[in-house]
């Protein structure tokens, strides 16, 4: 009904979808907290493209935002007073704390959280995200798609304080609103292709038992996630490549903790990992690793959604450390190493090599992982596949540098990122979507830059960062 | 200043415009009130009182006056008059005070008493182009005797407000 009314309304030809010719229709609209508008002349408020309205609002607000000027958003007078007080009481931050991460004044936060003013919308949205909520829906749907376990697990990281700050709960959020938003855009840009091979990855609950190692089964689903991705045996892989290209998976830059490696994280039905960019990780070849640590919890862990976010510290990437108890942690080590460096070649390549120090390097270079990585993994390659044991830890003085070629493969977009402005937890694959997304006009320059959080004026240079950035190699 | 002095600078001030979009539905332009209920000085006797929308959805008041500034003053009809139904229309609107022809502005009223009202500025069809538009039409209705508590202006989509939370 309010699709018909809608397609007559603004003249959608008989012959053409809605959903298409809002895609291409250049009228654009204006949101403030209350109303969503058709875009005047002289106004400053967030603007929309027709589609990010209708996706926003759906066909019975935009038929009447065309036809009457101003649609009446609003689906409580509580709202968005409410939703924003209790997102942030559940995220256990007091209002200081808010206002400190989003740069937003303590008495705005205080107005916005009551339901006697009114607020602008360009600082409803920056809580907004800084919460983890959809801003968008803000006003319109009580809770904001707000997401309560998120809520919940952030809170239990928050008070976890000999670790975490509550800057790095905000942190963890905005990382959980990128990959709301990114996956939001994917599916804009690509339809049913973005993430499609993902359906092919059945999680697996087998952890091992006393005579099969959890470490063994890591390596099994790695050779199952190499078979089902179309990679070759023995070949290098990148994770660029894997989690950007191939699978669809956000990946989050973030400065966390110093002994958090990085965390996959659950939204509203969307997952992501966050790597943490500090410490080790900034090593490409500890990165990789902890990518792909990351990268085994989400394709193969039954239900490790429940948790929404799952962090995990440096000590959980070696499989043969004392750090890890948990099996769930081994198994998923054990897929990374064998996921970036198939045991066989491994071996394979130890064998050919004389100088067992050469042999090391050689095999780091080749598949790009880190020196205690390599050193376990082919001692536990040996154990497996020939029932043999080898000791390689007395050997020194192997350089444990990443080579250029590896950062280079893996650049994951956070160095040499112009402009500034724009956070490292913003400047991966996402902001490759935010401009393409804004391109194709499915949403505005407005919100591309709000999105970027960089200034107006800043938005030409940043997309031609991002275009060569994500067209290189 | 009397309202038909303030009414007449406002029509000096202003020219009129003809609706932003032809309506939906033909019979919106029937002229159900042209010419007539003209709001008159206060107090407004035997009106209907009411007050914007407060509880959404939907997103309408109760007992909303709909106004229009012509050339011949300031008709006003309840949204809701009787005289919908010979048009089988749902709801009457702006253009049937206008009958489609050209207006200085439009908006919605709602009565707290005989001599002060809710006033906004929301009208699909004519809408103020400015807040000083929107004032000026306030300063008619004071100059009628009226306390007019106005829903305002909004300056990030440069249109009048239509709903507020703390209104009533």
């Amino acid at each position: 009904m309010s699709e018909e009314r809608l397609r007559k309304l603004i003249e959608c030809p008989a012959n053409q979808s809605l959903e298409d010719y809002l895609k291409h229709w250049g009228q654009k609209f204006t949101r403030d907290q209350d109303h969503l508008s058709i875009e005047v002349e002289g106004a400053t408020g967030r603007k929309f493209s027709a589609w990010e309205a209708y996706k926003a609002f759906g066909p019975g607000v935009l038929a009447e935002a065309f036809d009457e000027m101003t649609a009446i958003i609003v689906c409580d007078r509580e709202e968005p007073a409410r939703t924003l007080r209790e997102r942030r009481k559940e995220l256990g931050l007091s209002v200081e704390q808010l206002s400190g991460f989003s740069s937003v004044p303590r008495e705005i936060i205080t107005q916005a959280e009551d339901p006697r003013f009114r607020t602008r919308f360009r600082i409803l949205e920056k809580l907004a995200r800084a919460l983890a909520l959809d801003e968008n829906a803000l006003t319109f749907v009580a809770g904001a798609g707000r997401d309560a376990s998120l809520g919940a697990r952030l809170r239990e990281i928050g008070n976890q304080t000999t670790v975490f700050q509550p800057m790095h709960v905000m942190l963890l959020a905005q990382a959980a609103w990128v990959i709301r938003k990114q996956t939001e855009l994917g599916r804009w840009l690509y339809g049913e292709n973005f993430q499609s091979k993902l359906a092919a990855f059945k999680p697996s609950p087998d952890y091992g038992d006393a005579r099969r190692h959890a470490w063994m089964v890591g390596y099994q689903l790695a050779k199952e996630t190499r078979r089902l991705l179309g990679c070759p045996d023995g070949v290098p892989v990148t994770m660029r490549e894997i989690c950007g290209n191939i699978l669809d998976i956000p990946l989050v830059q973030a400065k966390l903790p110093k002994d958090i490696s990085g965390a996959t994280i659950y939204n509203y039905g969307t997952k992501g990992i966050v790597v943490n960019t500090q410490e080790q990780n900034y090593n490409v070849w500890i990165q990789r690793m902890t990518i792909a640590h990351e990268l085994g919890h989400i394709l193969w862990d039954p239900a490790w959604e429940s948790q929404a976010i799952k962090v995990d510290n440096y000590g959980n990437l070696e499989i043969n450390t004392e750090h890890k108890s948990e099996d769930i942690e081994k198994r998923a080590s054990a897929f990374a190493v064998e996921l970036l460096a198939p045991q066989q070649t491994v071996i394979d390549m130890f064998k050919s090599n004389s100088d067992e120090k050469d042999a090391l390097r050689g095999i780091m270079e080749y598949f790009g992982i880190g020196f205690t990585s390599a050193v376990h993994h082919i001692e536990n390659s040996f154990f497996n596949l020939e029932k043999k044991r080898i000791s390689l830890g007395n050997i020194q003085g192997v350089p444990t540098q990443a080579t250029t070629e590896w950062v280079d493969k893996e650049f994951l977009g956070t160095e040499n990122f112009e402009p500034k402005s724009i956070p490292d937890h913003k400047r991966g694959r996402f902001s490759l979507f935010v401009v393409q997304a804004e391109e194709q006009n499915l949403i505005s320059r407005d919100s591309a830059v709000s999105y970027l959080s960089c200034a107006p004026e800043e938005y030409e240079t940043a997309k031609n960062t991002i275009r060569s950035l994500f067209t290189q190699g | 200043m009397s309202m038909e002095e303030a009414l007449t600078e406002f029509q000096a001030s202003y020219t009129p415009q003809p609706p932003r979009k032809f309506p939906e539905h033909p019979n919106q332009i029937l002229p159900v009130a042209v010419g007539e209920d003209n709001l008159s000085p206060a107090p407004r006797e035997d009106a209907r009182f009411g007050n914007p929308p407060v509880n959404p959805p939907p997103p309408f008041g109760e007992n909303t006056y709909l106004w229009v500034i012509t050339g011949e003053g300031i008709p006003h009809i309840l949204e809701n008059d009787p005289r919908k139904d010979s048009h089988g229309l749902e709801r009457l609107t702006h253009t049937n005070l206008t009958g489609g022809g050209p207006a200085y502005r439009g908006g919605e009223i709602w009565f707290k008493s005989e001599t002060g009202f809710w006033l906004s500025g929301h009208s699909g069809r004519y809408m103020p182009q400015s807040e000083a538009q929107l004032l000026g039409v306030i300063a008619i209705c004071n100059a009628g005797g009226y306390h007019v508590l106005s829903l305002g202006w909004d300056e990030e989509r440069n249109l009048p407000i239509r709903w507020r939370n703390d209104l009533v």
